[in-house]
């Protein structure tokens, strides 16, 4: 925890996969509130939501990754981030813990070539025992690529 | 004021004059080095102030510690040249040293001057290196007045307190320098106010106590208030101490990021959504405290929006420089007078303004203002006026502008309308003079001899109107023949809360600006009933046809539907000059929404214009009659007239903007098709590998010839000029254009299948000529698989 190199990660779980966020671009984790849908938006877009007045755009970061979306379940939040000055909520089926990740404890993902799902992970780290997979925020917020 | 005597010691002044001159090359890390041992002596001297202050006690040892704090600053500061600081730090030191030889007793109100003379060095401070600061005379002169007390029992400082027991303003007042001069102010000043001490506290002032306000005495004493130093002893104000004087000192206005307006402004909405829900708890009795509430959050939200405002006048400061250019260019002048500039108006109002407003001065110019011989003819100076006035009127903003030209001839208006088949001769003929006039509102018509370069270039006045109407507005004219023009936009004052019509379907809930909806209509039953025609659905309303679509299906919402006998809600919506009946299902209480731009994550959905929060507070997207008329491929065509245009016809003809791409090639783009037309500058644009591209809003947008996208020549020579048109697509793109020819309205008839051409929608005959009529969307497609191709 001590490592200066090392960054701090906001992780969670997408099912029983666990990811991790750098916490640089986190502004808040909320309890998941009321969506409101939007018809015709990309597929990883689930709706609208309000936080205290202002309204975030949900992104489900499981459907960009390819997988079936979030189950939106009781334990599931949003991580509130803040891009060119809007609120976006990424739903995650449960947030986990903020840990330390050295860089060079980061390995890029084997055999990945910048495209797919995997072009949104930065790379793999061991946590107690686990693989964590480090997302690029950017990225995953790109939902327009996802034509 | 005269600054003279008083000042740092001789010594002193000669070091800060041998330093002056190296001073632009003045070591800034000497004077940032400076900065932090300033504040760190400050730091130490404040407590032990606010000590003397909370005990009444002033030990010499606490008084020499702030006295050498102030000391070093004061020397060096003079090293340094930095005048201002110097000059308050001797003032206060001249006060300390008094109160550490036992001089001059401690009182109460010592305190507030000698804090404040801290804080002032402070800010003096904050501004360095680059900004020495303006000095606050009038503590200077304060501090100055103090070190001649003694003690409370000082004869002056009972002066003092007896003028501010009456409630007289304290006032340093300069005084002539002549003897027969003063004399004479003396007396004049005598009856105004109390001579409290002549040559006070430097010589040629005096001290007086008035029971005039500082700015009237100022007024009948000849001077600007600006030479009075008003001056406080109250030995309340001592006490009450601790306000930071720097606020009693703030400037009147401050610098704020729009960005945190926007925020209030959503904090108040949500405020304003907390009450009503609030009001629902209280059911029928809302108590007074409810009311009181009420109206406290009606204030806030008033004044949340009253910071968004900005006057006119910075839209209106540009356009003299345009009249003048535009008058170059047709060789005609015009004077352009322009009252009403502090009226105010939503920022994103005044800057949407912009395009109507320069279209209709060009406008006046072109079309209204005659040259100048025919002006000389008619009786009229040579020199056009041109009147632009903006009015507050309840709420909304007027905005007038007129011209003394040569009005609107109305034949010509009526004339053209049935040339362009949009009335028949009878009914033209037929037309009250307020409908006929308001034509060249619908139809782009000109009634200019030939297009001229500037006027007949853009898009029409019914664009004007669109655009006015978009900002909620409206706009209106009268006209003279012979005598002048008027025209008369009404605006809301903001953008930001409009009333909108809350509608749901399936359960999802939207909401419709009210300026886009017509009316509201029941469908279902006898002759309301909906039918099916070539497989779009229609239904009658008072005698004419109107396009029908279904919330439900083009939103693609499963849920429950409507039981099939409910007799449905229908919105009539205004879409560009038509308008079409749009079945939802449900309508709930409506009321003002505070409108949010779309996150750019759904910038492609065509349907929404913005999102909102709800009674609720959930959020709901606001519908755009436009993109749902463009997704469910209505062409403009197919839509009704708008009942609230005046002119009724039933050939229904689609008004084009029409273009020469290629040396005569001739296109058309439908008006309501196009998002905005641009003028492009050969700088402007650059090439990337086989594409164009031009900046715009700081983004590049590719631009599109059309000679490599469709069967058409290329053209022999590259344009002086080169326009791009910017259709409403799903992407930003430029259509290139030779030259924008005008503005019509003619029919489109579809290409036969067969022969369709990818990127054209059909043709027109347009003054004889074919025109081949443009489908944006297709040609974004085509363009981007000629790429792929490539």
């Amino acid at each position: 925890m001590n490592d200066p190199a090392a960054r701090l990660y906001c992780t969670f779980y997408l099912r029983d996969e666990c990811f991790a966020l750098e916490i640089g671009s986190v502004r808040e984790i909320d309890r998941r509130v009321a969506l409101t849908p939007v018809r015709g938006a990309p597929a990883a877009v689930r709706g609208l939501s309000s936080l205290r007045g202002r309204i975030a755009t949900v992104i489900d970061p499981a459907v960009r990754l390819g997988q079936p979306p979030c189950a939106l379940g009781d334990s599931a939040r949003l991580i509130v981030l803040e891009t060119g000055g809007e609120l976006v909520g990424l739903c995650v089926d449960r947030v986990a813990d903020v840990v330390a990740i050295p860089d060079e404890a980061i390995e890029p993902l084997p055999g990945a070539d910048g495209s797919g799902a995997g072009a949104l992970i930065a790379g793999v780290a061991w946590q107690g025992g686990e693989s964590v997979r480090v997302l690029c925020a950017e990225r995953v917020l790109a939902v327009g690529d996802a034509r | 004021m005269a600054r003279s005597e008083a000042k740092p010691s001789v010594a002193l002044r000669i070091a800060s004059r041998a330093v002056d001159q190296g001073r632009v090359q003045a070591d800034r890390s000497l004077i940032a080095d400076f900065v932090v041992q300033a504040h760190e002596h400050l730091d130490a001297a404040e407590p032990l102030l606010l000590e003397f202050e909370r005990s009444g006690q002033v030990p010499p040892d606490a008084t020499n510690e702030i006295f050498r704090a102030v000391h070093s600053i004061k020397g060096a500061a003079g090293f340094l040249a930095l005048e201002g600081i110097a000059e308050l730090a001797h003032a206060l030191e001249g006060v300390l040293v008094r109160l550490r030889d036992a001089e001059l007793a401690w009182h109460a109100s010592l305190a507030d001057p000698l804090l404040r003379s801290v804080d002032h060095l402070r800010e003096l401070l904050a501004g360095l290196p680059d900004d020495p600061g303006g000095l606050d005379r009038e503590l200077v002169a304060q501090l100055e007045a103090l070190a001649l007390l003694r003690d409370p029992r000082d004869s002056l400082f009972a002066d003092c307190e007896a003028q501010q027991r009456r409630g007289h303003s304290l006032a340093v007042v300069p005084l002539p320098a002549g003897e027969r001069l003063r004399s004479a102010f003396l007396a004049r000043l005598r009856r105004f106010a109390e001579l409290v001490r002549e040559d006070f506290p430097r010589p040629h002032q005096a001290l007086v106590g008035s029971p005039l306000e500082l700015d009237l005495l100022a007024e009948a004493l000849g001077l600007e208030v600006s030479e009075l130093a008003g001056w406080d002893v109250g030995a309340e104000a001592g006490a009450a101490a601790h306000e930071p004087p720097a606020a009693a000192r703030a400037p009147d206005s401050i610098r704020v990021r729009v960005e945190l307006l926007d925020r209030l402004m959503d904090l108040a909405g949500q405020l304003a959504l907390q009450r009503n829900q609030l009001g629902r708890l209280a059911g029928e009795s809302p108590s007074a405290l409810l009311h009181e509430l009420e109206r406290i959050i009606g204030d806030l939200q008033e004044s949340i929006m009253a910071t968004r405002l900005q006057p006119i006048r910075v839209l209106f400061e540009r356009l003299p420089r345009l009249i003048r250019d535009i008058g170059r260019r047709l060789g005609k002048a015009a004077e352009l007078e322009i009252s009403g500039g502090d009226v105010e108006l939503d920022r994103s109002l005044v800057e949407a303004l912009a395009d109507p407003l320069t279209h209709l001065l060009r406008n006046a110019l072109d079309h209204g203002i005659e040259a100048a011989e025919q002006r000389a003819a008619r009786g009229k100076p040579e020199i056009g006026a041109i009147s632009l006035r903006a009015l507050p009127a309840r709420g909304r903003v007027l905005i007038d502008l007129e011209d003394d030209g040569a009005g609107i001839d109305l034949a010509r208006v009526r004339a053209a309308a049935v040339e362009r088949g949009l009335l028949g001769a009878e009914q033209a003929a037929a037309l009250p003079e307020r409908e006929a006039l308001a034509l060249i509102f619908r139809v782009g018509i000109s009634t200019a001899r030939g297009v001229s370069e500037l006027s007949g270039r853009g898009v029409g006045l019914d664009v004007v109107r669109t655009n006015i109407e978009r900002l909620g507005g409206h706009i209106e004219l009268e006209s003279r023949p012979g005598r002048g023009t008027r025209f008369r936009i009404d605006l809301p004052l903001t953008l930001a809360i409009v009333p909108a019509l809350v509608v749901s379907t399936g359960g999802e809930r939207f909401a419709l600006p009210q300026s886009g909806v017509i009316e509201v209509v029941r469908l279902g039953g006898g002759s309301r009933a909906a039918e099916r025609v070539a497989g779009r659905e229609l239904v009658r309303l008072r005698g004419r046809l109107l396009p029908l679509l279904r919330l439900r299906e083009l939103l693609g919402i499963s849920g429950q539907a409507a039981p099939p006998d409910a007799r449905e809600a229908a919105l009539v919506v205004r879409c560009g000059a038509g308008c079409f009946a749009l079945v939802v299902e449900d309508l709930h209480d409506g009321g003002d929404i505070v409108v949010k731009p779309l996150p750019s994550f759904l910038a492609e959905c065509v349907w929404y214009s913005g999102c909102t929060l709800l009674g609720d507070g959930r959020p709901a997207l606001i519908l755009d009659p436009a993109g749902i008329a463009r997704s469910a491929s209505l062409r403009p065509a197919e839509l009704a007239p708008d009942p609230g245009g005046s002119a009724r016809s039933a050939a229904v003809s689609r008004p084009l903007v029409l273009f020469e791409a290629a040396a005569g090639a001739r296109f058309a783009l439908p008006l309501d098709a196009l998002s905005r037309l641009e003028a492009l500058r050969p700088e402007q644009i650059e090439r990337v590998g086989e594409r164009e591209f031009f900046e715009r809003r700081g983004r590049a947008v590719p631009l599109l010839h059309l000679h490599e996208l469709l069967p058409v020549g290329a053209p022999t020579a590259p344009g002086e000029e080169l326009f791009a048109l910017i259709p409403r697509a799903q992407r930003e793109v430029g259509i290139a254009a030779a030259r924008i020819i005008d503005t019509v309205v003619s029919e489109v008839r579809p290409a036969p299948e067969g022969l369709r051409v990818p990127g054209i929608a059909g043709s027109a005959l347009v003054e004889q000529r074919l025109t081949l009529c443009l489908d944006p969307a297709e040609l974004v497609a085509a363009a981007d698989a000629e790429l792929g191709a490539r």
